[in-house]
């Protein structure tokens, strides 16, 4: 399977990072190497496998309704190195428009 | 202008009112709480976090699945829903795609054409709601109180014929969750969000036309009026020979049109793909049927017993605006023949109650045992109308038991027949004047010396149902 | 009565405990011993991103006024943990620029069993960013330099945890394995190294790679140091749903228990494949040697399945990381960068914030994922994966441990090219664990011209207890096993050449 530096792009553009038209060729050639590799994949006939449940656990254990301890203002301000502002008691970012 | 046929879908969200969070233990009380205050690593998104499931949020699921007749999935699984905006901290949403939890439901609705209409549900599902995004001078600040707060998404089939059914559907819903107690769905406050898709096709069709979403409606009238004008708005687009531009739109209901909206999930691909971190969840066939059996009555059959034992349309749609179904339905569950004065007690006396305390029955300290009890103390005579609503009152504002705050309020009646007669004989013969005027027909005389008589009782210590008085009084006018 | 950075640097944990317990030195001066290893050997190795000297005194001071014998297993003992397990108030980078700044309020599931058991944690090791790469030259904060030959790499992607472990600067470091990251660099480096069972180990707190498959491990110098660390840190933790409520049995005392009766299988055919190193054979069929003599059944079966194991892994392992890596954004914590609007902070953040593999693995499992692409890709992958769990539960109905090799070829040379399918290809050996689910231990069992060189037992689930009783078997049996470089980390010890 081969992508080429424009899908490169768009999918950087997609997942938000921001590529170099140098990056986006050579990330392209690396990813089309390992996607074509990973046909090998299909000389296997995996016709009616479950694609799930390979995990050992079975099934899900679940959390009794009990409210629980949560982070104090100072964790959130020192994990945040900066995004937290204690005075508005929020992590600030660029406006968002809808 | 062409008739157009319309189709109409509807999805809405739903919180779930739980103690604590979809898939971490940090309290869901999103109204409750400053902001921020509900954080933890699993609903920030810090790197090693991890979900797990809140079992009463798949129980409250489970119960409104059953509620709306659909079939469950025994064997359900999340799946991490992937894109990218600020309110969504893990850049992806922990939901459910490929096996919710119910599907192939449906509700009834009274339809256009005037008969009952049936509303097919797709399905049900539950996943886990965002931050909230505040925005303020030209910045946008970020509390993750409700990010990871317990939703349930329902998504109708493309059934409905107009704004009018699409309101009808929601409003149904809207009861059938209440009275279910699967969450308050005060639109307000966000709990409850329907979406609409709108679309239009010739007469005939066989195929829908392209359609559009209206999204963040402030109100049921307000997605009524939105598609209402979509559906204008479609039809003289395709008139003019136009098309309709696959797109997302809100309601503006200052100038009672849709715009155009920059929606975050604009001709996005979700990648959807099972949630790693979470086993399978798997509901034991006990428990589902367990759950099925402690449903109360269905919401509809519920409604028409209240017919027959006499409750008017207007009391049922009293009761109905302001969620007192479900209170109702428990209080009158041991006594089902006790309904109509339950009824009553509700719509006059605790209704009256939350109009002078502004408390809403659902955070009321009463609950239906002790109201149904306190109404019953009134009905055996053992407290007045007035000492009823005294009870009431105080059981609204601080809860407590029936039975011993009546005795403690000095509530009770005394059943002391031969100090009543005493008091009525004594009134009576201090009052000649009295006793021939009502030997004359002045009726209303007959109301004066009750008055008097429970006065008298009253200086004398006497806590009497004034009923049994005047029975009293009335003999003994007669003789 | 002290100890020296070089004696400290060759004890093992029962002999540091015994010292301690006789008082021949205290917990502190553990801690000074082990910080001067860590400050003379760390300008050549670079294993070392954090150090948390004052943490870590208070811890031993704290150990050192508790009454002794401390019942606890690993009291006043300095370790390592690496850098992607959170440490409360501890800088946790996961080796990457865009965590620079990031100081967790939490400590993970394992770290918090460390402490409950007295460890003294000494700092946070260096490794491949976000556990993406086999030879630790993937850190944003520099590769690490093989202590046995600092032109050589360390392995990876724990490849700070293991080289602090060679160079003796701790005795016991956690590293976390999700395609043979803790394996492959305890083999390049001389040292024991377990990837549990899948799910005995609490991932809370473990920065996820890939959720399905990355596990957390100890390495040490010995076979019982190992079981005596992975005792510690086994066990279900209810925050972790994937972690196994299997009850736990603890492995230190049934490490002598010998192989006797034990079938051991392998696949011939290895020994001819393209590429394998003649030393990678002759190490396996030395360990197989020394395991029949010891009284083990051997038993030819072919590996199942080995030449999808790559293929299945990528793709599974890209898909899982791209959405595990979504959440770095800046937004509420790590680095930010500037820009012109949110978005544009976004793609600045994130394309300066990653290096080339992140951003590669992010972008090929979001495309492997992607509609149109999921049935071919993510899909088809997690079916062979399915069809691996059956082939080896099918093997190890068979035999009772398998013995393999970790990778095909011993340590390269720093800073050889290479693409990343070849890359890949290397950690051919390894992958099935991961994609099964199975416990895999690597342990030292011969040496090529002054490198370590490692071999692999394979068992069935939770049966972590039978790698042990092998690998004891051979470390008894072959000098090459609990050594420190000497004078570290530039002189080249001396390590007989297999064969």
């Amino acid at each position: 399977m081969q992508i080429g530096p424009e899908e490169t792009l768009r999918l950087a553009e997609m997942l938000r990072i921001r590529l170099s038209p140098d990056e986006a060729e050579r990330f392209a050639r690396d990813m089309s190497s390992v996607l074509d590799y990973v046909e090998v994949l299909n000389r296997l006939d995996t016709q009616g496998v479950d694609p799930l449940g390979v995990g050992l656990n079975k099934e899900a254990l679940l959390r009794e309704d009990v409210p629980g301890d949560s982070l104090a203002p100072s964790d959130l301000e020192s994990l945040s190195g900066g995004a937290y502002d204690p005075a508005r008691n929020a992590f600030v970012v660029q406006p968002v428009f809808e | 202008m062409t008739a157009y046929q319309t189709t109409v879908g509807v999805e809405v969200h739903v919180e779930l009112t739980t103690r604590s969070k979809m898939f971490c233990p940090c309290r869901n009380a999103p109204q409750d709480l400053g902001e921020n205050q509900a954080a933890c690593p699993v609903c920030l998104g810090l790197p090693g976090a991890l979900p797990s499931v809140n079992r009463e949020a798949l129980r409250l699921g489970l119960v409104a699945a059953l509620a709306l007749n659909c079939r469950v999935n025994p064997r359900l699984w999340f799946e991490r829903k992937n894109y990218i905006y600020p309110d969504l901290v893990k850049g992806y949403q922990i939901s459910q795609y490929a096996m919710p939890l119910g599907e192939d439901g449906w509700l009834t609705i009274p339809g256009d054409s005037g008969e009952e209409k049936r509303v097919d549900i797709l399905r049900v599902h539950l996943e886990e709601d965002t931050a909230k995004l505040i925005h303020a001078n030209g910045e946008t600040l970020v509390d993750v109180n409700r990010s990871g707060a317990p939703l349930m998404e329902i998504v109708t089939r493309p059934v409905l014929s107009s704004g009018r059914e699409a309101e009808e559907y929601v409003r149904k819903l809207r009861a059938v969750l209440v009275y279910h107690g699967v969450s308050r769905c005060r639109i307000q406050l966000g709990e409850m969000r329907v979406e609409a898709n709108v679309s239009i096709a010739p007469p005939g069709a066989t195929e829908l036309g392209i359609r559009t979403e209206i999204k963040n409606q402030a109100g049921f009238n307000h997605m009524r009026g939105a598609i209402e004008y979509e559906v204008r708005r479609h039809a003289e687009v395709l008139d003019s020979g136009g098309r309709i531009r696959q797109e997302t739109r809100g309601w503006d209901d200052a100038n009672q049109k849709t715009f155009v909206q920059r929606s975050k999930e604009d001709a996005h691909d979700y990648r959807y793909f099972p949630e790693p971190d979470l086993p399978p969840v798997v509901l034991p066939a006990n428990w589902v049927e367990e759950e099925r059996s402690r449903l109360p009555e269905p919401y509809d059959q519920y409604l028409a017993s209240l017919a027959r034992h006499g409750v008017s349309p207007a009391d049922r749609d009293a009761l109905s605006r302001n969620d007192a179904l479900s209170f109702l339905a428990a209080a009158a569950r041991p006594e089902p023949e006790s309904t109509p004065r339950l009824v009553k007690r509700l719509v006059t006396d605790v209704f009256g109650i939350i109009n002078a305390t502004g408390v809403r029955l659902e955070a009321a300290k009463l609950d239906p045992e002790n109201f149904r009890q306190a109404v019953s103390l009134q009905t055996a005579g053992r407290i007045s109308a007035a000492g009823l609503r005294t009870l009431l009152e105080k059981l609204y504002r601080e809860g407590g038991e029936a039975g011993p705050d009546a005795a403690r309020l000095g509530l009770l009646l005394e059943d002391d027949s031969a100090a009543v007669l005493t008091a009525v004989e004594t009134a009576i013969a201090a009052s000649p004047g009295m006793l021939a005027e009502f030997r004359a027909g002045k009726v209303a005389v007959r109301n004066a010396l009750l008055g008097k008589t429970m006065k008298a009782l009253k200086a004398g210590g006497k806590t009497v149902d004034p009923r049994q008085v005047g029975e009293v009084l009335d003999r003994a006018l007669q003789s | 009565m002290s100890i020296t950075p070089e004696q400290f640097a060759s004890l093992d944990l029962a002999a540091t405990q015994a010292g301690l317990a006789a008082g021949d030195f205290t917990s502190e001066d553990l801690l000074t011993a082990s910080l001067a290893r860590i400050q003379v050997s760390e300008p050549r190795v670079n294993a070392i991103l954090t150090r948390d000297p004052e943490g870590a005194l208070a811890v031993a001071r704290q150990a050192d006024r508790q009454a002794k014998p401390d019942p606890r297993p690993l009291a006043g003992i300095p370790v390592v943990v690496k850098d992607n397990l959170m440490t409360r108030g501890v800088r946790t980078t996961c080796g990457s620029k865009i965590l620079e700044n990031f100081i967790p309020p939490y400590d993970a599931g394992a770290v918090e069993k460390l402490r409950a058991a007295g460890a003294v944690i000494v700092g946070k090791a260096n490794m491949d960013e976000f556990a993406m790469g086999s030879t630790g030259e993937n850190s944003a904060y520099g590769p690490t330099r093989n202590p046995w030959n600092p032109d050589r790499v360390t392995g990876g992607s724990s490849s700070g945890s293991a080289a602090v472990v060679a160079y003796g600067g701790v005795a016991a470091a956690l590293g976390s394995d999700t395609g043979g990251s803790i394996r492959q660099p305890a083999s390049f480096c001389g040292l024991v190294g377990l990837k549990p069972t899948y799910g005995r180990v609490s991932r809370w707190g473990l920065g996820a790679l890939a959720s399905s498959l990355d596990q957390i491990g100890p390495l040490t110098r010995t076979v019982r140091d190992n079981a005596l660390v992975y005792d510690v840190i086994a066990g279900h933790d209810p925050r972790d749903s994937t972690s196994s409520p299997e009850p736990f049995q603890p492995c230190l005392a049934k490490v002598p228990d010998g192989v006797r009766g034990l079938r051991v299988g392998f696949d011939p055919s290895i020994f001819n494949r393209d590429g394998l190193d003649p030393v990678t054979g002759q190490t396996l069929r030395q360990a197989l040697d020394v395991a029949a003599q010891a009284g083990a059944e051997l038993v030819e079966r072919e590996l199942p399945l080995i030449d999808y194991c790559v293929a299945a892994y990528y793709v599974i392992c890209a898909c899982e990381a791209s959405a595990n890596l979504t959440r770095y954004d800046g937004v509420r914590y790590g680095v930010r960068a500037a820009g012109d609007n949110l978005w544009d902070s976004f793609a600045h953040t994130r394309g300066s914030g990653f290096g080339d593999e992140v951003k590669r693995r992010i972008m090929m499992g979001s495309f492997a994922l992607s509609s149109g692409y999921y049935d071919a890709y993510y899909l088809k992958a997690s079916q062979v994966r399915h069809l691996l769990v059956d082939a080896f539960s099918g093997l190890l109905r068979e035999v009772d441990v398998f013995l393999l090799p970790v990778t095909p070829a011993p340590a390269r040379l720093l800073g050889t090219a290479a693409t990343p399918l070849e890359n890949y290809l290397g950690d051919i050996f390894t992958l099935s664990a991961n994609l099964t689910g199975l416990p895999a231990l690597a342990f030292p069992a011969g040496a090529t011209a002054g490198l370590p060189v490692g071999v692999q037992a394979m068992a069935g689930y939770f049966r972590e207890d039978l790698l042990y009783r092998l690998a004891a078997v051979v470390e008894q049996a072959l000098p090459v096993t609990g050594l420190v470089p000497e004078g570290c980390p530039w002189q080249r010890p001396a390590l007989e050449a297999s064969a």
